[in-house]
Formats: structure tokens, sequence, C-alpha cells
């Protein structure tokens, strides 16, 4: 198979020294570890269709990879399988400006889409925080969101078509670039997939004028739960901003010791970011500032300028490294919650805290629910980050109970499939199964991810448990 | 026809009908039974199963039974009184149609040009197969990426994979103003420029809608009161002729274009053209003078042609050649021709995958995804 891969794309794109594809063992998930037997890096979608197709005829698992950003392991490689890595297909096809659209192959970072339609007054809505590195085949596969999602919707919201290897080596296109065409919307399940229906090579993006204003605003408040009580009025008042972020004390002074973004001192505070025509922003703006002040914020300040709201959510982007600042090591979830349930979550969350004496800072996407716990242990202390992974754990329970979602942005991936029959039943996933079929009755592409399956995850599914990645030898946790 | 009072009955009566090698064609308010191709089977009502399981505006989210009408839940959405929220669906006999069916055709209306079709709101559903599994996808909370959406598969596919019964959608908030631009032109090219530049420059309309061929276009700014005003004097500002309406004239419009192009006899199909061919496509129409009937978005809309198939062919083949394409809405089988684009060898070979995953035997609307699904 590994000389049949390097007639595919030259002997110098695959990878086969152990020293060589340890370096994509994991994503940005590091706890797991698995190292693939090869990595392979096409440049084509035709070289992507051949590695599939090998592959397949040597009935060899393959996980395809982006930039390995990904936060739930859905890049985490296979044993004795091939890591298809996307990073040689990073050209930006066609700028379209007239139809609003842009054609990027896999490879292009999230950014560079922004960055290439800038100069025409353009803009690529999705915004996770990794967009500087992340890639929109990463992007595609995880349907990834961002701050702004709650107007702007997610990345489903702005693919509009793309070229589609399948799961045994045919070459398609999926979906239209004039939205609507008639048929069944495979794209539609595609995107989210996480890598195991197929594997996009060539993707047509929607993009957006950017707004004609933008208005920041920062409000400190005595508590997350007076925090939450601003966000409820400012959605009961029929304001929908293009974000509303919301960081409990623990964030905030891990971000102020980090990047020194000028936070207020408080135990909430929450940045709202309102955009649009101009003068919707300057006559929601003062209406933002009374709901808030009704809730009881102590101070509201506003971005005067693009450095200062650079700085704002510098301090908001930079949460999750700044906790490296706190604790020697954390563990990020990505639950989701009704919005209007997270004063009960957080008061959840608090026990938990008591219980298993570790601390847990929590950013929120509080328009949308999307709340992130930062779980932080010290590793090198006996047990802990199995008790890090247990809170963890039962706070996707809390998020579930409370009628939500174990993940809102970040994906199942390997991370989280043992928690899926927590939100689903048998039914629902054996479903699910039946599609996944449909697109790869082999089941080589990324095997393990997303759905749960007896091995990986026995007959009590959950963390808690030595994980047989860990039995065999395959895996190990952080 | 089958009339089952809920999710299990649904499933009794697919498990049966699937054992015996009976069809079944599902079906909510029946008004838009002609899209895709002709299906043969026993009605699968899903009327009976009309009831509003869960309304959490400060959440964004309703949860419907899939025979609840979308008139019914905008009423129940305008009794809430604490939110001002809908459903911003608005799609051809929206009056009548039902959440399920909205979603299962994708069916959308004027409104789609800021909110976007059905496959953009639906966040979860429940749905019965024809061997009786009852499934769950997707959830009640908008941003939820767990496992493969379902849901959105279920968008356009016309009752041939599964039977929804139960649909959560996202909601947004009514706006507190609207004012409404019209200009009438015959003119294509001035038309399109004009619709071009209501959208560019800052102005964001939540309503672009061009129809043809009494030739409107028509720009509704949604918004805060200064804003609405603002953006709508702005848009005015690009044609001599368009002019801002007062609220009578705005009320008096609204029946004159509602229900277009559906409100005379004539095959109608589905019509999308990249944004840049819009002039284009309105001289198309041009082509077909009064015997052709349009109302669009900016890219994506209906048309009603002559009942001739080679005026059919012809539509069909110009908006093909525009980069377009077309969809069947209510199209007679004489008229089909073979004007239509042939699928793609391996999107058909995916669809039919699918297909036989979820439905085997074929039990559901036989015919109406391919000739052999």
């Amino acid at each position: 198979m590994i000389a049949e891969l390097e007639r595919a794309v030259g002997a110098g794109n695959v990878m086969t020294d152990p020293a060589q594809v340890a370096s994509y063992a994991c994503d940005g998930l590091t706890g797991y570890r698995v190292s693939p037997s090869a990595v392979v890096l096409p440049a084509t979608t035709d070289e992507v269709a051949a590695c599939v197709r090998i592959c397949a005829d040597a009935e060899a698992p393959y996980v395809a990879r982006g930039a390995g950003t990904g936060l739930s392991g859905g890049a985490l490689p296979v044993a004795d399988g091939v890591v298809i890595g996307l990073q040689r297909l990073r050209t930006i096809l066609a700028v379209d400006v007239e139809n609003e659209r842009v054609t990027v192959q896999p490879g292009v970072t999230n950014l560079a889409v922004s960055a290439a339609v800038a100069p025409l007054g353009y803009y690529y809505a999705p915004d996770p925080s990794s967009q500087q590195v992340c890639t929109i085949g990463g992007n595609v596969a995880e349907n990834s969101g961002g701050a702004h999602c709650l107007k702007y919707g997610f990345t489903i919201h702005h693919v509009l078509a793309a070229t589609f290897v399948t799961a045994d080596g045919r070459i398609t296109r999926l979906g239209h670039p004039v939205p609507d065409s008639p048929g069944i919307d495979l794209l539609g399940v595609v995107v989210g997939s996480e890598g195991t229906l197929g594997i996009v090579t060539e993707i047509v993006l929607r993009i957006l004028p950017r707004p004609e204003a933008v208005d920041t605003l920062l409000a400190a408040f005595d508590s997350t739960d007076a925090a939450g009580d601003a966000v409820s009025r400012i959605i009961a008042a029929g304001v929908v901003p293009a974000a509303i972020e919301m960081m409990d004390r623990l964030t905030i002074e891990a971000a102020e010791q980090a990047v020194h973004a000028g936070y207020p001192d408080c135990e909430a505070a929450l940045l709202v970011e309102l955009d649009g025509p101009e003068a919707e922003v300057r006559s929601l703006r003062p209406v933002i500032e009374r709901l808030c002040r009704e809730a009881g914020a102590t101070e509201i300040r506003r971005a005067e300028d693009p450095d200062q709201r650079a700085r704002m959510w510098k301090g908001r982007k930079a949460a999750f490294a700044a906790m490296g600042r706190v604790s020697p090591d954390y563990y990020v979830q990505d639950g989701v919650i009704p919005r209007t349930k997270l004063p009960e979550v957080l008061r959840g969350i608090r026990e938990l805290e008591a219980t298993y004496g570790l601390r847990v800072g929590n950013v929120f996407h509080a328009g949308d629910g999307n709340l992130h716990p930062l779980v932080l242990y010290d590793g090198s202390e006996e047990g802990a980050s199995d008790r890090a992974l247990e809170v963890a754990t039962k706070i996707l329970e809390l998020c579930v109970e409370h009628g939500g979602s174990i993940t809102g942005e970040h994906g199942v991936g390997h991370d989280k499939v043992c928690s899926m029959p927590k939100m689903f039943s048998g039914d629902d996933l054996t479903v699910m199964d039946r599609l996944r079929a449909a697109f790869d009755p082999s089941g080589l592409a990324n095997p393990g991810k997303v759905l749960p399956t007896p091995r990986l995850c026995g007959e009590v599914p959950g963390f808690h448990r030595v994980h047989p990645v860990e039995a065999a030898g395959l895996g190990e946790r952080f | 026809m089958l009339r089952p009072g809920s999710e299990e009955e649904v499933s009794e009566l697919l498990r049966a009908a699937d054992a015996d090698g009976r069809k079944l064609v599902p079906r909510g308010g029946g008004t838009k039974q002609t899209w895709g191709r002709p299906a043969e089977g026993e009605p699968l009502s899903l009327r009976e199963l009309d009831r509003l399981v869960a309304l959490e505006p400060g959440d964004f989210v309703c949860v419907v039974q899939a025979g609840m009408r979308l008139a019914d839940l905008d009423a129940a959405l305008r009794a809430d009184r604490g939110h001002r929220q809908r459903l911003m669906l608005d799609p051809p006999h929206g009056a009548d149609a039902t959440l399920g069916g909205i979603v299962a055709t994708n069916a959308s209306g004027p409104l789609r040009h800021r909110y976007g079709a059905p496959r953009d709101l639906v966040i979860g559903a429940r749905l019965v197969l024809p061997d009786g599994t009852r499934a769950k996808t997707g959830g009640k909370v908008v941003k939820n990426v767990a496992g493969y959406d379902l849901a959105r598969l279920l968008c356009g596919s016309l009752g041939s994979l599964a039977v929804i019964t139960e649909l959560a959608f996202r909601l947004h908030p009514v706006p507190e103003e609207s004012r409404t631009v019209l200009l009438e032109t015959r003119d294509a090219a001035r038309a399109a420029r004009f619709a071009a530049a209501a959208r560019g420059g800052g102005l964001m309309p939540a309503v672009l809608e061009l129809t043809w061929p009494d030739g409107r276009v028509v720009a509704r700014f949604d918004s805060t009161p200064d804003a609405a005003k603002e953006q709508a004097a702005a848009a005015a500002a690009h044609d001599d002729e368009a002019r801002v309406l007062s609220d009578s004239e705005r009320r008096m419009l609204g029946p004159r274009i509602e229900g277009r192009p559906w409100t005379a006899d004539g095959p109608v199909v589905g019509v999308g053209v990249p944004l840049a061919r819009i002039a284009d496509l309105l001289e198309l129409a041009a082509e077909h003078g009064e015997d052709l009937a349009l109302r669009g978005g900016v890219g994506v809309g209906e048309a009603r042609l002559k009942a001739e198939p080679d005026a059919v062919a012809a539509f069909v083949r110009g908006v093909t050649a525009l980069g377009g394409h077309v969809a069947r809405r209510r199209v007679p089988d004489d008229l089909l021709g073979d004007a239509w684009p042939a699928d793609d060898p391996v999107v058909r070979s995916l669809t039919l995958a699918v297909k036989a995953q979820l439905d085997p035997r074929g039990t559901l609307s036989p015919g109406r995804l391919a000739e052999a699904a």
C-alpha cells in the first residue's frame, strides 16, 4: 500500500518514519495520541481520490486532517491506518465577488478567506477562536461556529457547494453554488460529519459584505446571575447582537494576567457586539447600555476605536490559553444549554467544584447557550486528571439533563463518543449509523469518531473507567 | 386517508405497510404534493399531530408537531406578549401549509432573503422510518453539533426518506419597524441594477423581491425606526422612480404580489441563478412575454410558464445556461421533456444509497426523488 501511495502522490509526500508520523499522532486535544502507520500529503482532488481508493482497496482506515486544531480528537489517527493530510491543498481558487462567493481548497485557513476578500469590502462570517490557523476543510468537517454565530450562523449556513471524494474514492460535486437546488441535502449532512462520510477537496463559500458599523461594549456585573439577567433582557427586547460573550471571575483574571485586556475587576463580564447598518447600531447601543444597567451592571465600557475593540476581544479569545497562567493543566468542555437554564447549570458546576476540589472557569457564548467550562487541575498530582475528566463529563451530563447538548462547536470526535448515549437513544444512534453506512459501507472513513461502538465504550459509557484505547496502549490521557 | 394521532400510531402504520408492501405518501396541508416527481401511494396525513410542544422564546426556540400549520404557530407566537418572535418562514400557500410539509419541501418565500430556507432554521427533528424505528436528531438548542444532522437531510426530501413527526426551529425577533421601497419598471437591466443597489453600500434589506412581467422590485427594511427610515430613503435614492411606500400603499401592495406565481394555471418551476445573472434571468423571462410569471428573492425564486413543452424546455435550458438550476414544483408529466439536467451519477448513487438505508423496501413516496426511488 505504501508503494502505491508513493506512486500516487510522490515518495516525498508519504511519511512512514515513526518520528515523522508522531507529529500527526494527535490534534488540539493532545491527551489522546495514536501513531498512524503512514501520513500521506496529496496536492489535488485526484490525488486525494487516489489515496482514498488505495486505502479502500487495502481495507486500511484513513483519517482526513486539516491543521489539527480540533478540540475533540476528530483527527485522532487510527492505529495501522493512514492520515490524509490536506495542508498542501491551500489555494484560494476563485474570488467571485459579484456573486458573493469564494472557492477554496480545504487547507486554506479560515482567516485567509476573510483576508482575501477584505479589500473588496467582504468577509467570511464563521470565526472560530483558532481562525488564524484552522482550515476550511476542518471547519466543514466540524461545522465550526465562533463568537458571532448567534447572528450569522455556523459553517453550514455559509457553505454552498463542495467537490467531494466519496469514502470509496469517487469524485463528485455536492450542493450548488446557487442555494436551494433540488435533491436531498447531501452536503447538509456532510457538513459537521467529522470526516466520517468522505472528504471535501474544494469548497464554495458564501461571503458577506462587511457591516457598515460595529460597536463593542464591555459590562461588569456582581454575579453571573446578573449578567445572565442582562442577556435575558436583551433578548426579550428583540435585539440580536452579533455576539454576547460572558466570562466569570476566574477566566477574567486569567485573561487579564495573560493579555492585559483592561477588563474590570468583577464577578462576571459581558462582551456585547452590535453590527449592521450605522443607524441601527447607533440606535441600539443606548438600548443595550440601559438593559445592562437595569440588570445591575456596575460599569460599562465602550470600545472607542478598533484598537480598543481588538483588545476587548483579545481578552475573550485568549481565555483558553490564559488558563495556563492560573493552572498547570486544564480541560476544555463544549456543552450547550438552553440559555435560560444558565443559573441552574452554573450552580451545578459550583457543586461539582466543591465535591471534587477542582476549580472551573466558565466562558459562555451567552446568546446561544454554548458553555465552555475550563476544568483546572495539576496533572502532576495523583489522580487529578481523572478527577478533571470526571468533572468535565458530569458537566456534559448537566447540560443534557437541562435539555442541551454535549457539543456546540467542537464536535464529538473521539473525546465524546461515549457521551453520545446520554443524549441519544440506541434507535437514534442506529439511524445515524445507517446514514453513515449509506456513505461509507466499509466503515473506513475516520472510524471510531462521532458514533459510539462497544469496543470503544464498553457497556457502560463514560470516562470514569479505564478507556479501552488506554488499556490497549493506543492512547493516554492528560 | 390514514390519519395517525400520535408518533406511536405513525410507527405502527408504517411498520405494517412496510411489511405488507403497501406504499405511503406522507402529507401535511396537501399544498405541495405536486413538488418533485409524482409519487404513488396511499396518503398518510400528519394533520392530527398538530400540537405546539414547547415555546422557549428566551432561547429563540419552538418545538412543534409536524402537522401543525404555520398559521397556527404564528398565532401562538403572537399571543406571547413577553417576546415578539416569529418563525421567519413565508412559503407559498403558507396559510394551509404544515411545518412538516414546509421542511419536507424546503419551501421558502420572500423572507428567505434575510432568514434563509427551512434547512437554515430547523435545529432538530423526530422522525419515523418505514420499519417503525422512531428516532430524534439534533436538539432543542440553537447551537449543537452532536451527531449527524438528519433534520437537514429531511429538508427537501419530499417525504421519501422518513416521516417527520416533530420539529424544533430557531425563532427570530420581530423588528420594531418596517419600511418598503418600490420600483416599477419593465426594463430588466434597470430592475436588476436597482435590486443590486438596494443591498449594496451598507443597505441590508430583510426582503428584496422581484416580480415579473409586471416589473416590480420591492425592498423592505426591517430595523429600529431610525435605521429602517434611513435605509429605505437611501435605497430609494438609487432610482428616480423608486419610492418609499406609505403604510396604506404597503397594505395594498401585499395582495398584489402575494401568492405569485401560483395564482394562475400553468406549470411552475423553482428557479435559482447566480446573483450577477439576475438581469439575464429577467431578459430570459421577457422572451416568454406575458406567458411567464416570475417571483424571486435575490437569486432564488419561482416561475410559472405556459403549458407547452417547448416553452418549458427553453426556459429550463436558459436557466441552466446561466449557471442556475430548476426544480419541479407543479409540472405535469407530459411537460417534463428531456431538457432537465441529468443527475450526476455519483450524487444519484449516494441518494439511492441513503434511500436504501432508511427506506430499503421503497415504502415512502416511491418515484418522488428519482425514477427508481
